[in-house]
């Protein structure tokens, strides 16, 4: 059984040049955000993958930042951000039919001189877990953790 | 056989009558149905600086009441009607508010808009409607092949150039083709494109009498034998005041202007009355037995 | 299982002051797999640095974690810690549990402090999967390319060969010297322009190592930095040069005649011919499509006249393959096409004509040979019109400013009144931009010279008259009202784009374009104007945007400087965090093909079936491929997808 805590739990995978960058920004500036949001560093939000969605959610995250560089010629690996964007496209539709509700995941283009935006994203995101109920899944069933 | 709504406009219903006599006899012979509407108004052209949504609404009152299903457009006249018809258009397409505007006035008396027609010019109904194969057809020698008639289109036909009309604003040819289907030689000249001056007469009649100087005289001195037009206000500048304009400037009037429809007309064999040839002003004498077919 | 390190920084109290770190060291010692766990005030201090080599020595451990700050103040620091004490760098996971964390959350010490342990956690259990990764050396070719011999391929050339470096020139035309040949004198010094650039020419023509591939064109590149290959079609010029002594007793007696472009179409050239007196290599060429011989069979008077043999109607086109380690794009810039801007009538009169036609006009090598005449009517001009910014700064033509034109048309008023003193002219202007070195003061001199007016608004129309004159309307401001000026010569200064070579050249290469122009994209428009985004490929001139001859020459060294840098190292280092293919898991799908936009990944024949493979000089580690592949076959190390998933399930235990 996964443990149920009373605080909301957020994932944020962002890439190094921007939303990353944004992030440590937020830190040289002493912006504060709520601890509850984790950051994963990634080369470039092109690496984009619903897997690694899903797994958050059902590992028992309450929602799933993704922040990349802003089109169109931001991206440091030229257009990583226009596949992610197609990819995340596919994936809210996707998770909108499982019944995810909206705000569980969250595409955005975070600068890195965007660090008040980054702040403001982390405590917007925060704000929006805190209402939204804990993800049961039905661990004890073989389908769906073959699945994922 | 096509069908089309007739929107003549005021000038060539209170002055310019050769402009509806010659399309009406001329069209006869192309088998083309002219149907007159039974209510029409002012396209608005005259307000257009002044005040804007007045003249929307006239115009947008004309696209409601001229609509009809079984028509393949409105043919203007005028290239004043022609160009607040098709910016009406263009500009309701664009603007929902503008729409909305025009349409809560047409609600009043139980008018709508709703479908878009075709505003088509009478360049563009004898060159895409009629063809220039047909236009070739009528022609049937007699003619002086070396007579040089100069094309004038008018500013309303064609620009503004962002709202689509029916030919390239910098560089027209649909008129000049035309002219060659009939048998006749045509060339650019520099004053071609340049205004016949007849908007301004309201405000700066002596500037509008400078212009038609300057367009008069200085297509003149190409050599041209004639020049054509369609619309009715170019025709009154560079016809009807031809000797008013001349005279003005310590000349006389040197330049044969005829409508296109007449030169049309002549070219099937219509009578020159039928086209109203003698409510020209301008010299035309001169150049009837060069084009005439004998 | 892996036996971790885990270093905690206090950092002064930059953590410390929020972070309980002697709480986070009781947490992680009590997992599994962690051998020892210490903390220091400061662990990028020379102290701190010695203690972590010592304590990894001695402790044994084959991986370091170390909580602290951003990877970019300290990772290489930490890194070659790990490499002293005889680990692989790469075995490293730096946590910033310092900008992430206790600079984030001051006032909730207690949750910024589990939030620590968390983020260690997670990174613990993300090390386990690291490799040792390294970063291999790709030797480099020490050969470079420049394609386009204009001033900008010279000056690139002669600087890289000067370094002690092979360099292929290729131009298009039969001669090297590009638009600069064209110009009779150079704004603002009026040097005359062949004067300069000859010496250039034969510099490049004797230098040992400038090869020299003029009338040559390059038909396809393949490779990576470091290792280009080239293919080059020399087309046949149906002369032997090694035989041609370039005496021209050949052109003397050509009967053919073609529209001289060199001349820009203002007169005829034979159908064997230089494009100019200067020209280098001094070797004529036939052009087929209107030679005698070629096209009816008769002739050859060339041949008969050749004193030592030289032509040679049976050549052939030849096509060579060159190496190289860098490639120089110079391809410049042509005018736009004046007839597109009709109001201008150029085209409709003969007496319209561009910038670079006066500068043939006054040429002495010209079509007039010097003398200035109005084309075709063969008068000399009393009044001229210069007319600024003909299609520039237009959004319906191009938007942007050309940037020579305003101090060329006060070359050319110059020119005007130097040969024809009574001339008159008149330059129609918005303004006059002369914003270069000597640009105001030679702005001054010509705008003193009588006879010469600038009219500060820009012409809206050229007209022709029956007498064979034109008139330029514009509106002057300093009147209030329209003018028509009747002039005999309109000369108009049209704006500038990349040559028409340049979109082949840019599909060979894969470059990116700007959409007006035609112009090739650098990396950075600010910091990074010479490279481009493929490795080893470097843009230089006017093909990069419109400029003059003193900015397209630095960029041309700068170039030149980028090249021999990398040739001189003579080695590319890869990125370590190069993907990687499981060839077991791959389809050969393809779909990380054309994710990769850098083309680093190819299709290869392995144990009998297509499988994708990685070319590690090439791939940036960007993921791109580890997002789009529906297998799950390609991975970068050190960020696999079971590595983030450990991660997450650490995080929320």
């Amino acid at each position: 059984m996964i443990p149920v805590s009373l605080e909301p739990r957020v994932i944020a995978f962002t890439c190094t040049y921007c939303a990353y960058a944004a992030a440590e920004t937020a830190g040289v500036s002493k912006l504060q955000y709520p601890p509850h949001i984790y950051i994963i560093r990634l080369p470039c939000s092109g690496m984009f993958r619903s897997y690694y969605v899903f797994k958050a959610l059902y590992n028992g995250f309450d929602s799933v930042l993704w922040g990349g560089c802003h089109p169109p010629y931001d991206c440091h690996f030229i257009n990583g951000n226009y596949k992610a964007r197609v990819r995340a496209a596919l994936l809210k539709s996707y998770l909108n039919q499982l019944g995810f509700e909206d705000d569980r995941f969250r595409l955005e283009w975070i600068a890195a001189g965007e660090a008040d935006r980054f702040a403001s994203i982390a405590k917007e995101i925060v704000k929006k877990a805190t209402s939204l109920p804990r993800l049961r899944f039905l661990d004890n069933s073989e389908v769906v953790s073959e699945w994922l | 056989m096509v069908r089309l709504t007739l929107f003549t406009g005021c000038f060539t219903l209170v002055k310019q009558v050769a402009v509806e006599a010659s399309i009406l006899s001329v069209l006869k012979y192309f088998n083309i149905e002219l149907v007159v509407p039974r209510s029409v108004n002012c396209c608005g052209f005259a307000f257009r600086s002044v005040y804007p949504s007045l003249s929307l609404y006239l115009t947008g009152r004309l696209l409601a009441s001229l609509y009809d299903a079984e028509s393949s457009g409105i043919l203007a006249l005028c290239n004043g009607c022609y160009l607040m018809l098709r910016e009406a258009i263009h500009r309701l397409r664009e603007n929902p508010r503008q729409l909305e505007f025009v349409r809560s006035y047409l609600r009043e008396e139980g008018l709508d808009l709703r479908s878009i027609p075709r505003i088509v010019h009478p360049i563009e109904l004898f060159h895409d409607m009629i063809g220039i194969e047909v236009l070739r057809g009528i022609s049937r020698g007699g003619q002086d092949r070396n007579t040089v008639i100069a094309t004038h289109y008018g500013c309303h036909a064609l620009r503004p150039s962002t709202i689509p009309s029916f030919d390239n604003p910098l560089n027209p040819s649909k008129m000049e083709r035309i002219i060659e289907a009939l048998g006749f030689r045509t060339r650019d000249y520099p004053e071609r494109l340049d205004c016949c001056g007849a908007v301004l007469l309201a405000s700066n009649p002596s500037l509008a009498m400078k212009m038609a100087y300057s367009k008069i005289s200085g297509t003149a001195r190409w050599g041209f034998q004639l020049l054509v037009t369609t619309c009715p206000y170019c025709f009154e500048m560079l016809d009807s005041r031809q000797e008013a304009v001349m005279q003005m400037f310590g000349d006389e009037p040197k330049l044969p202007v005829m409508l296109l429809t007449q030169l049309i007309g002549l070219q099937i064999g219509l009578s020159e009355g039928s086209v109203a040839l003698n409510l020209n002003l301008s010299p035309v004498d001169r150049v009837l037995p060069y084009i005439l077919r004998r | 299982m892996g036996r971790v390190a885990v270093f905690l920084c206090h950092c002064g109290t930059n953590i410390a002051g929020v972070i309980d770190i002697q709480r986070v060291a009781e947490e992680i010692r009590k997992i599994s797999g962690v051998a020892i766990v210490q903390d220091s005030r400061f662990l990028c201090s020379t102290d701190g640095i010695e203690s972590m080599v010592d304590s990894i020595r001695s402790s044994g451990v084959d991986r370091v974690v170390v909580a602290a700050c951003s990877f970019r103040t300290h990772e290489p620091l930490f890194q070659n810690a790990l490499r002293r004490a005889g680990l692989n760098p790469y075995l490293l996971e730096l946590v910033n549990v310092r900008e992430l964390c206790s600079w984030v959350h001051e006032k909730e010490r207690e949750k910024a402090t589990e939030k620590a342990v968390k983020m260690i956690r997670a990174a613990i259990a993300k090390i386990q999967g690291n490799q040792p990764l390294e970063r291999r050396k790709l030797p480099v070719i020490p050969a470079a390319l420049v394609i386009g011999g204009g001033i900008a391929g010279i000056r690139a050339a002669l600087d890289i060969a000067d370094a002690g470096f092979t360099v292929y020139l290729v131009e298009k035309e039969p001669s090297i010297g590009g638009n600069m040949a064209r110009l009779d004198k150079t704004f603002p010094t009026l040097d005359c322009s062949i004067c300069i650039l000859g010496p250039l020419m034969n510099a490049v023509a004797q230098h040992p190592n400038i090869k020299l591939l003029t009338y040559s064109e390059v038909l396809s590149i393949e490779g990576r930095v470091g290792e280009f290959s080239i293919k080059i079609l020399r087309k046949p010029r149906y002369v032997r040069e090694d035989l041609c002594k370039g005496c021209l007793i050949c052109i003397a007696k050509c009967p053919a005649k073609a529209d001289d472009e060199f001349n820009m179409g203002l007169s005829h050239r034979k159908a064997i011919y230089i494009q100019y007196p200067q020209a280098v290599p001094r070797i004529p060429a036939i052009d087929p499509s209107t030679c005698f011989y070629f096209q009816k069979g008769i002739c050859r008077a060339c041949e008969k006249l050749c004193p030592t043999g030289a032509i040679d109607f049976s050549q052939r086109g030849e096509v060579v393959e060159v190496k190289v380690g860098a490639i120089v794009v110079a391809t410049g810039f042509e005018e736009y096409t004046a007839s597109q801007i009709y109001e201008y009538g150029y085209g409709r009169y003969p007496n319209v004509i561009t910038g670079l036609q006066l500068e043939r006009l006054v040429s002495s090598y010209g079509p007039t040979g010097g003398r200035l005449t109005v084309p075709r009517i063969d008068r000399e001009p009393r009044r001229i019109a210069i007319v600024n910014c003909a299609g520039s700064r237009d959004e319906r033509h191009l938007p942007y400013c050309c940037r020579v034109g305003c101090m060329a048309s006060l070359k050319h008023a110059w020119y005007i009144k130097h040969l024809i003193p009574d001339a008159e002219v008149f330059i129609f202007a918005d303004e006059i931009r002369a914003s270069g070195k000597g640009f105001e003061e030679f702005y001054r001199r010509v705008r003193l010279l009588p006879g010469v007016y600038i009219v500060k608004g820009r012409a809206s129309e050229v007209r022709g008259n029956p007498d064979g004159t034109v008139s330029v309307m514009a509106y002057d401001p300093a009147l209030g009202h329209g003018i028509s000026i009747n002039t005999d010569l309109v000369v108009l200064e049209v704006g500038i784009v990349a040559s028409r070579s340049t979109e082949s050249v840019r599909n060979i290469l894969k470059l990116g374009v700007v959409a007006q122009g035609g112009f090739l994209l650098e990396l950075h428009p600010k910091l990074n104007p010479i490279e481009t985004a493929v490795d080893g490929i470097y843009i230089c001139g006017a093909v990069a945007g419109p400029k003059d001859i003193p900015e397209t020459v630095a960029q041309a060294s700068a170039a030149a400087s980028k090249v021999v840098s990398l040739l001189s190292r003579g080695y590319i280092e890869t990125q370590p965090y190069t993907a990687r293919v499981n060839s077991e898991l791959c389809s050969g799908c393809r779909i990380c093909v054309t994710a990769c936009e850098y083309g680093a990944i190819r299709i290869v024949e392995k144990g009998g079936r297509s499988v994708a493979s990685v070319d590690e000089a090439l791939c940036k580690g960007c993921g791109a491929c580890v997002g789009s592949c529906p297998s799950r076959a390609i991975e970068i190390p050190n960020l696999g997808l079971d590595q983030i998933e450990a991660m997450i399930a650490e995080i929320v235990r």
